[in-house]
């Protein structure tokens, strides 16, 4: 066994914790997940929306049908851009609907340190309609 | 490592007994789902009957790489415990591949737990914008319903909880939506925000440390970071019960243990132990039960 790679197990674990800060920085990847050790160190509630929207730009919230409740909990986790896609494409099917008339926003709850109010902030959004953030 | 002023933490030869421990902490906190969980339940099974299994390190590559798969298969879910443990399985695996290769076991588990160690309080003191104010273990007492005890012992009666709780996780106004919830302050007892910001400092100081006492030259730290690490893992995960993550940390601490520490292993066996007991009879609800019994189960 050549000697670097019994040594390689710190290594790779600082690699694994590379990726976590990258996927965090860079595609919103919850703290919470992951190879990193964001776990109890900050709160992470996220919240989901989905709109229909119209041809004037109108938005209508609608339900996440069931079946899809899965993927939308792992899209709160990595909402990537592709992820989200993803998701938009099953929810057009799923209701009949065209995937560029469907908008999905990724929202995380931010708290006052003095008295926890929620303030919502916008982390990610696909679809038609301005960027929330 | 000799000459070098990390040197002196060579292993003890206790890959067999860490092996083993390994393999128990995968039975008495089952891991995956599907096809994933009954293959490591049979494997860890099998290893402890057969103590040669345990010197393969085709068996425990085939551990650690049920363990990546687990990971694949829950992507994005799986945190950062799953990782480690499928790591750790790989490093047992490295260990297992020669005679010289044993050697590695203990550096390894060092540096591992320095980085973990580390890892968790750059997060913590750095990375995070809302831990060291106190924030971070404010909401969590009242939204997470495993310190729901704390909360209660903290003052909060269960009605204030369950609004502080429904407020803190519902949709932000600025969302909007049928489940918005404005803004509303939650009123809170003196006491709770002692508890939160007691929880914070200590958090991430004794975290501090354990990263010190495993990163640091071994002659500067070798008198006490075993005992910092078994005070971490006795107080933290006697409350959070994530006592599978605790057991791993614990298993990564015996493994590079020197032969002059001996005597450290049974303090390892007794925290490992506490957290057993811990798992059976959860010292908050117990002491909720004791002082707060109107409150009720939890």
């Amino acid at each position: 066994m050549q000697a670097w790679l019994l040594r390689s197990p710190p290594f790779l674990l600082l690699l694994l914790i590379a990726v976590h800060l990258t996927l965090v920085a860079s595609v919103r990847l919850s703290p919470w997940l992951g190879g990193g050790f964001g776990m109890f160190a900050t709160p992470d509630e996220r919240h989901l929306a989905v709109y229909a929207v119209d041809a004037e730009g109108g938005k209508t919230e609608i339900a996440l049908p069931d079946a899809l409740h899965e993927d939308a909990l792992r899209a709160h986790g990595l909402p990537s851009p592709a992820r989200l896609r993803a998701l938009a494409d099953d929810l057009a099917r799923a209701t009949g609907r065209t995937p560029d008339s469907i908008r999905l926003e990724v929202w995380r709850s931010a708290y006052d340190p003095r008295t926890l109010r929620v303030r919502g902030e916008p982390l990610v959004a696909i679809g038609p309609g301005e960027d929330p953030r | 490592m000799t000459g070098s002023p990390w040197a002196g933490d060579e292993p003890a030869g206790s890959a067999g007994i860490v092996g083993a421990g390994t393999l128990l902490i995968l039975l008495l906190a089952p891991i995956g789902s599907g096809f994933v969980a009954p293959a490591i339940l049979l494997l860890a099974g099998a290893g402890l009957l057969v103590p040669s299994l345990r010197a393969r390190s085709d068996f425990w590559w085939t551990v650690a790489a049920l363990a990546l798969l687990r990971v694949g298969l829950d992507w994005p879910m799986s945190d950062n415990h799953a990782y480690l443990l499928s790591l750790w399985c790989f490093t047992l695996g490295l260990a297992a591949t020669g005679p010289a290769a044993p050697a590695a076991l203990a550096p390894n588990a060092r540096w591992l737990l320095g980085i973990v160690f580390a890892a968790a309080t750059l997060q913590k003191a750095w990375l995070s914008p809302d831990y060291l104010d106190g924030t971070f273990f404010r909401v969590l007492l009242a939204t997470d319903p495993r310190f729901e005890e704390l909360a209660l012992l903290c003052g909060l009666d269960l009605d204030s909880l369950y609004r502080a709780r429904d407020a803190l996780l519902a949709r932000p106004a600025e969302l909007g939506g049928p489940t918005s919830r404005p803004p509303s302050d939650f009123v809170r007892p003196p006491l709770y925000d002692a508890v939160a910001l007691f929880a914070t400092w200590y958090t991430v100081a004794i975290e501090a440390l354990v990263a010190a006492g495993y990163l640091l030259p071994a002659r500067w730290t070798r008198g006490w970071r075993d005992l910092a690490l078994l005070v971490f893992c006795s107080s933290v995960y006697a409350l959070a019960p994530v006592e599978g993550f605790g057991w791993l940390l614990l298993a990564m601490g015996y493994a590079q243990l020197t032969p002059e520490r001996d005597r450290l292993r049974v303090g390892y066996a007794i925290v490992a132990s506490f957290l057993l007991f811990t798992r059976a009879l959860p010292p908050l609800a117990w002491i909720t039960g004791l002082l707060l019994p109107e409150a009720g189960p939890g």
